[in-house]
């Protein structure tokens, strides 16, 4: 477990390790039969491994009306199986209110996730998660990997208060999405919200072209195989543009 | 010259006293602290010294002469803090748990006595930096100086934290003697400074003297309710303004009445609201009478809404008679009934319905709260659930609701929350702030949760404490918060027998089984149960005869939503059930009296009778879907009248159908006619009773006797023909009480009312002088079975045997009373003559009628999923009814919030504290004592030691989120094995009590065992290993509130509950317990 968690390089009194009992969750949150389901079949253990708040961080918490940084929770969860990774990490973010920061682990492979919540205004206890930032597997040895993890180092950074540290993890985390586009984890870390914005664009753009591709296969005419292959490439000339944007912020300032 | 300590080396001043600190020594010390542990590291070399001189640089261990000023209350609990620290040092705390404390506060003690002059400025500000100087004969004088020079561990350096204090010594002989001379000036000048050694000594002797187990109970209840007891103080003072003692209803109750009415109105005011859950017998009436008077004399407005069948028990307390023993009180309070809630005018006694202002009300006393347990939602229709709260308890003036009932819950945790709606005035949130418990509903859903899981589980693992351990704090929380419930067991085995009246002996009950028919000729039970089964009864159901077109529009129009719009529930589900239940009720009337029997029959004859008539004239039917006269169903809400139309039925069917059931109901009828008085072999079988009971009374001259029927046709029955028979025979008057107004008696000069009925024949309870025209044979059905004191009856014959068995209790109650006269009860109870097994078989063939009771009354479609486990309980309880009567907590299916709540405890405490004023809140803590084993509890208890502990971080927070967090409670056994685990802290609270309770001394032989044990407790390696062990129960526990606080936005306390060991733990106290 501590093989990732030492990336992050946390304050020594940050540092906690607390097993958290499925059925405490299921119990005090009063889960769904099928939500139960998924904790039950994913997770064979469950640790908070974290604490970061103004005593272990010496950092300012920030209220607004809308969220609430006062404490960010790092949890580390051993998997049963990655076939629901997806829905779990969704789930988990879902479950704790706070910003948290979810680490999985199945066998040697992990998925780190963050999320974007806001204060329920129904009952202020309870938060609503408006985007859960997740990256791709990963494996430690990959050497695209290292850079990453050591983008996670605490150590690295000079944070303003919590709300910036969580931001600045959030960006880190999610940054890894970008080394399947433009091949590096980047120097530059660009905000998480426009990253997920450009990958929704370019899934679009792909599942356009996947269709075309399909339909390329069952065209019988020249023409229209001409025609469906004029398409694609236009497909992959929209998706370069939203890659050359990424660079181009990269590059700025 | 002068020179720093090093601040970085550990002990730094202690150790330097170590080497500086001669035989001949003699030591100064200004400082505001003094403890022991901090002697205990320089005992050798301090008792070598010549002499010492302390003097306290703040106020200390002075008499109450000198406290004189203004703010004397914060300058009293300044100075009693000080003083506590001597054995209580924050910073030393966890060294109690070492467990040596006596020993080492004795040798303080000999230290003090021998060697030591101690004084105290009387006021603040007259020396504020602290010294120790020491002054050698023959060698070098030290004066010592700096910040936080106390003498404690801490100041002289033995604590490993990081301090920025600044120490230094001066061995300069010129400063020394300046020093001298100016700390003698102090010292000697009696202005400025007192003697406070005798009251020094004092307080120390408290640390090591043996301590009576009494003590240390209340000690340690003490700490664990003392904020409770602070946040409900002005409430007790207000109560004592109101004059509420000189009241005539106050000084007729037992002391553990009184602790209730004084506990309820404190809840009330600081929740709102509060259930009396105390079981049955235990004067919950009279317990609420004394806190209406309290409110009444605060010029509040009140309403009681009552059972119909209970509604003179109230009216009778106000009216001004010879006959109402609490005339003198003047009740002015208002009564309906709970069936008044339905209603929109006339007159419920002389109040108007239609003009009455509900809002208008500041306390609401709902008797009998259980009824309201179940919040029905029905289509277009207010229900009785929501006009109370809607325009009771949410309009108007602010309304405190107080409600009354042995059982608020029935066979679900879940009961409690309709009733709990309206104390929070429907709101989830109520008791976040007061209790913090953030929500209600999932508070007992939770709870709910733990309880199914624990029903499922083998009859050897269901036990009650293993429900208790399962259940989370928060419902304890909520239950202490909202609720008094003490079962009579309880209130025996752990109040004084002085603050209880007696309760009689119970006597084996008496099992008779009577034949129908003297000369045998009536066919058997269950002949008759195959003919009953055989009825189709289509007068209940005519939707069932709808025309298939038709059935949608009908269901569209009469169906109703419940479980709020999740679920369904059709008029044809109704009426199959309503049709089963009418077999069960044809039964059951033969099983009460063939007359009951008879007379049913007969209905059900002429409304067939009447169906067919309509067929012939072609009408349609109106019917209420349950019209029965079954006294029970007064109280249940019944569904609306019913419309068919006979052109959207199949005529032909239900015609052949009608005259089916005629033929057999004619034949049972003709069968039913042979059997005349003189044969009644049930009958005979009662005389025989009666006669018997006269003539050989249990308790001296008691002829007194109650018949109790579920049917208002048998009571008559009886009536008719016992009354006659009884007067003549051994002029023995009688009476006659039913739901339905049927009320007679012969006594001379007795009006046929029912509280007189009621008053001459428990005329002692009822505080009634005349004993002319008393009665002494009672018959009546359960519209007296909840509610009444009867007690000067020491006889109850169940003439039936109710289907539900806490009935059969309920009605045992009204003779089993506290304050009887009588030294010895009997239960009669008249079974069919057949086998337990064959009769309850029987019943099942035909149906389970508590099932269909509840889904009668409740609308609720899951109840009959519970049908066979109702069954099966229902054959348990009957059973066991046969060998013993048993309470109803242990009847009612296993729950009774009894076994929940901790506010006995805290009621006795602040008894005590009254009684004792200001003990418990100066005496120290880590103390303990040793006590035996009575015999009461031997069963229970074993040898070992009760560990009270304080965890020492914890969130403010979640203080109030479980009722003794940060306290625990661990029962260790000698061995190490945990006996009682912290989650079960009422079971131990129980325990402790009953091992303490009365021993206000000090028990000589099990102290002497335990020093000899302990060499004088300069050995305690073995308690202080059986600390180790509760501290390791406890752990886990602590760890879970963190755990919890994850679940909820804002910073998490898992941090503050990480728990490592024995000093993250204050011992608050413990004691020891030696069977011998």
């Amino acid at each position: 477990m501590s093989k990732i968690l030492d990336y992050f390089n946390f304050p020594e009194d940050a540092l906690i390790k607390n097993r958290i009992a499925i059925k405490a969750i299921v119990e005090q949150l009063d889960v769904s039969k099928s939500d139960e389901n998924l904790l039950r079949s994913q997770i064979s253990a469950l640790y908070l491994v974290g604490i970061l708040d103004t005593e272990t961080t010496l950092l300012k918490s920030v209220k607004k009306d809308d969220f609430l940084y006062e404490e960010i929770q790092v949890f580390f969860v051993e998997l049963k199986t990655m076939s629901k990774n997806i829905s779990l990490h969704n789930k988990l973010q879902a479950l704790f209110p706070n910003p948290t920061i979810i680490i999985t682990n199945y066998q040697e492979i992990y998925t780190l996730s963050t999320a974007e919540k806001r204060i329920n205004q129904v009952d202020t206890n309870l938060a609503v998660v408006d985007h859960v930032y997740m990256t791709n597997k990963l494996e430690i040895r990959n050497k695209s990997s290292k850079v990453f993890l050591n983008a996670l180092d605490y150590t690295h950074y000079q944070f303003r208060d919590l709300f910036d540290l969580y931001e600045t993890y959030q960006n880190a985390i999610y940054s890894e999405r970008l080394i399947d586009l433009i091949a590096f984890y980047p120097s530059k870390l660009l905000d998480a919200r426009f990253i997920k914005d450009i990958l929704n664009q370019i899934a679009i753009i792909e599942t356009e072209i996947n269709r075309l591709n399909e339909s390329n296969k069952e065209a019988t005419s020249m023409n229209e195989k001409m025609t469906i292959h004029k398409d694609i490439k236009e497909q992959e000339e929209d998706k370069n543009k939203h890659i050359e944007r990424i660079k181009e912020e990269l590059n700025n300032g | 010259m002068g020179k720093t300590f090093d601040k970085n080396r550990l002990g730094q001043v202690g150790e330097f006293l170590r080497d500086n600190i001669n035989k001949d020594s003699k030591v100064d010390v200004v400082s505001s602290i003094f403890t022991i542990y901090a002697f205990d590291k320089l005992k050798k070399q301090l008792n070598q010294t010549e002499s010492v001189r302390f003097l306290y640089n703040e106020p200390t261990f002075l008499d109450n002469s000198f406290i004189v000023n203004k703010d004397s209350k914060v300058f009293v609990l300044e100075m009693k803090n000080r003083e506590r620290n001597m054995s209580e040092f924050d910073l030393e705390i966890a060294l109690k748990n070492k467990l040596d404390q006596p020993t080492v506060a004795q040798e303080f003690y000999n230290f003090i006595n021998n060697k030591v002059n101690v004084k105290s400025v009387i006021n603040k500000n007259v020396i504020n930096h602290k010294f120790i100087q020491v002054k050698n004969t023959n060698e070098k004088n030290y004066l010592l100086d700096g910040s936080n020079l106390d003498f404690s561990l801490e100041g002289l350096g033995y604590k490993n934290r990081v301090m920025f204090d600044f120490k230094k010594y001066e061995d300069d002989p010129g400063i020394i003697n300046d020093f001298s001379n100016f700390f003698d000036e102090i010292w000697n000048n009696q202005d400025v400074t007192k003697d406070v050694k005798a009251n020094m000594l004092e307080h120390l002797t408290t640390l090591y003297k043996e301590n009576a187990p009494e003590l240390i109970y209340y000690l340690t209840l003490y700490h664990m309710f003392k904020d409770i007891l602070i946040n409900q103080d002005d409430y007790t003072r207000i109560k004592e303004k109101t004059g509420i003692h000189n009241s005539k209803i106050w000084n007729m109750l037992y002391n553990f009445q009184q602790d209730a009415a004084v506990g309820a109105i404190k809840k009330i005011e600081t929740y709102n609201g509060c259930i009396i859950a105390d079981s049955v017998g235990l004067g919950k009436t009279f317990e609420a009478l004394a806190i209406i008077k309290y409110y009444e004399l605060r010029n509040d407005r009140v309403l009681v809404l009552s059972p119909k069948k209970l509604r003179s028990n109230w009216t009778s307390f106000k009216q001004n008679s010879t006959s109402n023993m609490l005339a003198e009180d003047r009740f002015n309070y208002d009564v309906l009934n709970h069936t008044d809630l339905s209603r929109d005018g006339g007159y419920s006694g002389d109040i108007d319905l239609s003009t009455i202002n509900w809002g208008n009300y500041d306390l609401l006393v709902i008797d009998e709260s259980h009824n309201f347990r179940n919040a029905p939602a029905v289509k277009d229709r207010i229900t009785r659930y929501d006009k109370l709260m809607d325009w009771i308890i949410k309009s108007g003036v602010k309304t405190k609701v107080l409600m009354l009932s042995a059982t608020p819950v029935n066979n679900r945790l879940a009961d409690l929350k309709n009733q709990i709606r309206f104390i929070t005035e429907d709101n989830d949130h109520a008791l976040a702030e007061s209790t913090n418990i953030e929500s209600v509903e999932r508070t007992l859903t939770n709870a709910q949760r733990r309880f199914n899981e624990w029903g499922e589980r083998p009859d050897g693992l269901r036990s009650t404490d293993a429900l208790l351990q399962m259940l989370d704090y928060d419902f304890f929380n909520l239950l202490n918060s909202l609720t008094i419930a003490r079962s009579r067991k309880h209130i025996q085995k752990y109040y004084d027998t002085k603050d209880i009246g007696e309760f009689p002996k119970r006597l084996t009950p008496i099992t008779i089984k009577s034949d129908i028919d003297a000369l045998g000729e009536f066919p058997s039970l269950s002949s008759v149960n195959g003919d009953i089964a055989k009825l189709t009864l289509p007068i209940y159901s005519p939707m069932l005869y709808l025309l298939p077109t038709r059935v949608a529009e009908y269901e569209e129009k009469y169906g109703q939503t419940v479980k709020g719009g999740t679920s369904s529930f059709t008029q044809t589900d109704r009426e199959r059930s309503l049709v089963n239940l009418m077999r069960v009720n044809i039964l059951k009337r033969l099983e009460s009296s063939v007359d009951a029997f008879r007379l049913t029959i007969g209905r059900v004859l002429t409304q067939i009778d009447d169906a067919l008539q309509k067929i012939e004239n072609h009408k349609s039917f109106d019917y209420d879907s349950i019209n029965d006269a079954d006294d029970e169903w007064e109280d249940v809400e019944v569904g609306k009248k019913i419309t068919v139309l006979l052109k959207d039925m199949d005529r032909i069917r239900y015609k052949n159908d009608l005259l089916e059931d005629k033929a057999i109901l004619q034949r049972l009828l003709d069968e039913s006619y042979k059997v005349t008085v003189d044969r009644d072999k049930k009958l005979l079988d009662l005389k025989e009773q009666i006669t018997n009971k006269i003539k050989n009374p249990i308790n001296p001259n008691n002829k007194k006797m109650i018949i109790f029927t579920s049917f208002s046709d048998t009571a008559e029955y009886l009536y008719k023909n016992i009354s006659d028979w009884v007067k003549d025979n051994f002029g023995v008057n009688s009476g006659l009480v039913t739901g339905s107004s049927a009320l007679k008696n012969n006594a001379p000069n007795v009006r046929n009312h029912f509280e007189d009925i009621l008053i001459h024949f428990s005329p002692e309870s009822s505080k009634y002088i005349s004993k002319e025209g008393s009665i002494d044979i009672l018959i009546a059905t359960d519209c007296i079975s909840e509610g009444q004191n009867l007690q000067d009856c020491d006889y109850l014959v169940n003439y039936d045997i109710h289907w539900n068995p806490v009935r059969i209790i309920q009605r045992f109650g009204r003779i089993d009373r506290i304050g009887s006269k009588n030294k010895v009860i009997q239960l009669v109870n008249f079974w069919p003559n057949m086998e337990l097994d064959e009769y309850i078989n029987l019943e099942s063939r035909v149906k389970n009628r508590m099932a269909l009771l509840d889904l009668s009354a409740t609308g609720e479609d899951d109840v009959l999923s519970a049908e066979g486990k109702d069954l099966a309980y229902r054959k348990e309880q009957l059973k066991k009814l046969q060998e013993e009567v048993v309470d109803l907590e242990d009847i009612s299916g296993g729950i009774s919030i009894t076994d929940f709540t901790l506010d006995d405890f805290i009621i006795s405490l602040e008894k005590y504290m009254k009684e004792h004023p200001s003990m418990l809140e100066d005496y120290p803590t880590g103390i303990h004592a040793v006590t035996n084993i009575p015999n009461q509890v031997k069963d229970e208890a074993v040898e070992g030691v009760i560990y009270c502990l304080k965890q020492m971080n914890y969130d403010v927070n979640e203080k109030a989120a479980n009722s003794l967090y940060p306290f625990f409670l661990v029962y260790v056994k000698q061995d190490g094995d945990i006996h009682i685990s912290n989650k079960s802290p009422k079971r131990i609270l129980d325990l402790f009590k009953s091992m303490t309770t009365g021993k206000s001394d000090v028990l000589r032989e099990v102290v002497e065992s335990f020093n000899k044990e302990t060499k004088d407790g300069t050995k305690m390696d073995k308690y202080t290993e059986l600390l180790e062990k509760a501290v390791f129960d406890i752990k886990g526990i602590a760890e879970e509130k963190g755990v919890q606080s994850l679940f909820r936005l804002g910073r998490s306390t898992i941090k503050t509950n990480q728990v490592k060991g024995l000093n993250d733990f204050e011992l608050v106290s413990f004691l020891v317990i030696k069977d011998e």
